[in-house]
This record gives C-alpha cells, structure tokens and sequence, in this order.
C-alpha cells in the first residue's frame, strides 16, 4: 500500500498537533529525488498532544509497526509517558513519530530550526534545508549519504539562484 | 579570479564543491536543478504520483 502522505499531514494539522516534518520526507520537499515510503516528524510527546496526534489517525487503524503484534495504538495519559517514539502504519501510510532528532534535539529544539511552507492551502511546518543537513550528518547511516550529498547539492544550486536574482 | 586546473585542482573541486561531489556521487545534477524551481507542493505530489507508479509496478511483476 502507498501511503497519501499529504491527506495524512492534513489530518494532523486539523487536529492542531504540534510537529516539525523532518527526515526523508523533508528531503523531498527540498527537492531530492529519492522515493520514502514514510514520514518522519519530530513531535511534542505531552500528553496532550499525543491524545491529538491518535484523534488525527483515529479511523486510520494505526498500529505499532514495529512491535511484533502489530498492537493498536491505544494511548492514554498514563501510557503517554513511556513513549518516546512512535513508528505506526496506517490505512494511508507510514508516520514515524520522534521524540529527539539527532543533531538537532526535541521539538522545540526543531521547532526553531523549522520554516513553513503550503502545501494545497495547508500550513506544515518542515526543518530548515541547514537543520535538515545537520540531523543527517549526526545520523551518519549509510543509506543518509546520498541525502546529504543532494542536499548540499541542492543548498549550492539554491545559492547560485538566489544570487542570480540579485 | 581563481581557476583550479590540473589534477590538484581536480582533487580539491571535488571535495570543496558539492555540486561536482554529488556528479562525482552519482546524482543526476539536471534532476535537483529542476527540482529547485518547483514548489514543494509541486515536488511532495510528483513524489507521490512516483510512489503511486513504482507500487503499480511492484503489483504487476507479482513481487
């Protein structure tokens, strides 16, 4: 199944939960040309807005995709606390929930290094292209080489036009 | 103005600019510039029109 990561992204931002688009997906927006089949965001794990994070996916069957049940997500304010990430599927795509990004730290800590962009008359808040650079250069995996190469690559071909424009 | 020329100055261009190290990477240079002018709506629906395709052919070679 292919995820629709933008009605996902919408469902979220209606349900007012507090994140910044990172990873990947973040990548794509910048104009990488890899595929990603999930999205990754830093997110605020209070109580509160986990209870808006499972109202937005409500109806979607999300799941732990990880552990090995596959269990619902099933958060309480007293579950919320053990979490401190959540790696979920759902009817309509992958969301990985992070608590810590690396390089960068949690979400407010993502939240400064963030800027908006619209996205079909939606508000998403996604990591600055240096930020995005940074928690990719502190992950250091293998497969975030060739992020990080094309993501330079596409902050020097950013440069280049902005100076052009001058 | 400085010009690199000669095999030093290869070397050093393809650390120093990553433009030429992500070529000497092996990415499509033409592809990111394209990308660059879009917007990124225009680029997360292109993104998954790609994966809605790359899915489709998943299905039909019965992987």
């Amino acid at each position: 199944m292919t995820g629709n990561f933008t009605d996902l992204l919408k469902r979220l931002v209606k349900a007012e939960v507090d994140f910044v688009i990172v990873g990947g997906f973040a990548g794509v927006a910048y104009g990488c040309t890899y595929l990603t089949q999930d999205i990754d965001i830093c997110c605020d794990f209070s109580p509160a807005n986990l209870t808006r994070l499972q109202k937005a996916t409500a109806g979607l069957h999300p799941v732990h995709r990880i552990t090995p049940r596959r269990q619902k997500l099933e958060l309480t304010e007293e579950n919320c606390s053990q979490f401190k990430n959540l790696y979920l599927d759902t009817d309509i795509g992958q969301l990985d929930c992070l608590g810590f990004i690396s390089g960068i730290g949690d979400y407010r800590s993502a939240k400064k290094v963030s800027r908006i962009i619209d996205v079909e008359g939606i508000k998403l808040r996604i990591l600055n292209l240096d930020a995005l650079i940074e928690s990719k250069k502190a992950m250091n995996r293998p497969r975030d080489q060739q992020a990080i190469s094309q993501l330079e690559a596409i902050k020097k071909i950013k440069k280049k036009k902005d100076c052009g424009k001058r | 103005m400085k010009t690199m020329s000669g095999k030093k100055g290869s070397k050093q261009s393809k650390t120093a600019d990553p433009i030429q190290a992500a070529i000497d990477y092996g990415i499509d240079i033409s592809m990111l510039k394209d990308n660059v002018k879009r917007t990124p709506a225009d680029l997360i629906r292109r993104h998954q029109i790609a994966l809605e395709t790359a899915e489709k052919l998943r299905k039909a070679k019965g992987l």
